[in-house]
């Protein structure tokens, strides 16, 4: 039942935003690979950027492991970064830190993690201002087809 | 649905890179990139003022096929690098978003455009 079908851990450099997005779109390959339902492919890539993006915005380092089992996909990404003061805070759309030069770049929004609430089918958000943030979500797998 | 190559004919845009080809039926207009990510519908084709290489993976994350950038703002090499690998055209206009806009709204009615 919870068999885990593949599993990769993706790092992640902070402020790299040369090659912002390269792991998320790893994922994409890897998921296309084991033939998953394109529509879980797609929000599992979207999520996954937004959480790589916050990676490289505000830490210094971090990674995203992902786990696919056959009825779900989760992608757990993980920094010791400045962590985040109020979570629930930073949930609501539009609450940004980014300073000015970020959102010249057009980050900032304050979009990110409602767009990975919005694609993901559960989200848990664990952090420590100092320590660091580990953003967990899950994605089903419609039918249990892999 | 209009072709990127009529698209690109019809409003005489820069190419920097050479996408895949494609029909285009609908389109976005936008410069904040979750807003794009959250919003934009897939296979749109995406006029924006930015021009940073984040612009390619968020264009591959929608599977939007073009991308033109608005007011002659010029991309970097890379940017194009990248976006050539990638399948996606980068496009130029010295119009500004709302002309462009408007221009390739009322192309996607089956209207004339104003040159
Ligand atoms: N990994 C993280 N480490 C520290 N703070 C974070 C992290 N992820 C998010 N935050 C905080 O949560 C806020 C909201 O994040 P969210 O991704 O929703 O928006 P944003 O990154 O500010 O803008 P956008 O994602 O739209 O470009 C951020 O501005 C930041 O203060
Ligand atoms: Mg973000």
């Amino acid at each position: 039942m919870n068999d885990l079908l593949y599993s990769h851990t993706y790092q992640i450099q902070g402020r790299d935003f040369e090659h912002g997005g390269e792991a998320s779109s790893d994922i994409k390959e890897a998921l296309k690979r084991m033939g998953i339902n394109p529509q879980v492919i797609k929000r599992t890539a979207i999520a996954s950027y937004e959480a790589e993006m916050n990676i490289i915005v505000y830490t210094e380092k971090g990674e995203l492991l992902l786990e696919v089992y056959p009825k779900m996909i989760r992608v757990t990404a993980t920094d010791r970064g400045p962590g985040i003061e109020d979570v629930e805070l930073a949930m609501k759309e539009g609450y940004s830190t980014a300073p000015p030069e970020i959102r010249e770049m057009g980050f900032g929004s304050g979009m990110g993690l409602p767009n990975i609430k919005k694609n993901a089918d559960r989200l848990l958000i664990e952090s420590h201002p100092g320590k660091g943030t580990k953003v967990i979500f899950e994605i089903d797998i419609p039918n249990a087809s892999v | 649905m209009v072709s990127i190559k009529e698209i690109i004919d019809h409003l005489n845009l820069k190419v920097y890179a050479t996408g895949k080809e494609a029909s285009i039926d609908k389109g976005y207009t936008g410069d904040l990139l979750s807003l794009v990510i959250g919003s934009a519908p897939s296979g749109a084709l995406w006029i924006t003022v930015q021009r940073h290489v984040n612009i390619v993976a968020v264009a591959a994350l929608k599977e939007i096929p073009a991308i033109i950038i608005a007011q002659e703002l010029l991309p970097e090499e890379d940017v194009m690098k990248k976006a050539e690998e990638e399948g996606i055209w980068l496009l130029g206009s010295p119009d500004d978003a709302f002309t462009l806009s408007g221009k390739i709204f009322q192309l996607l009615q089956g209207g004339k455009i104003p040159r």
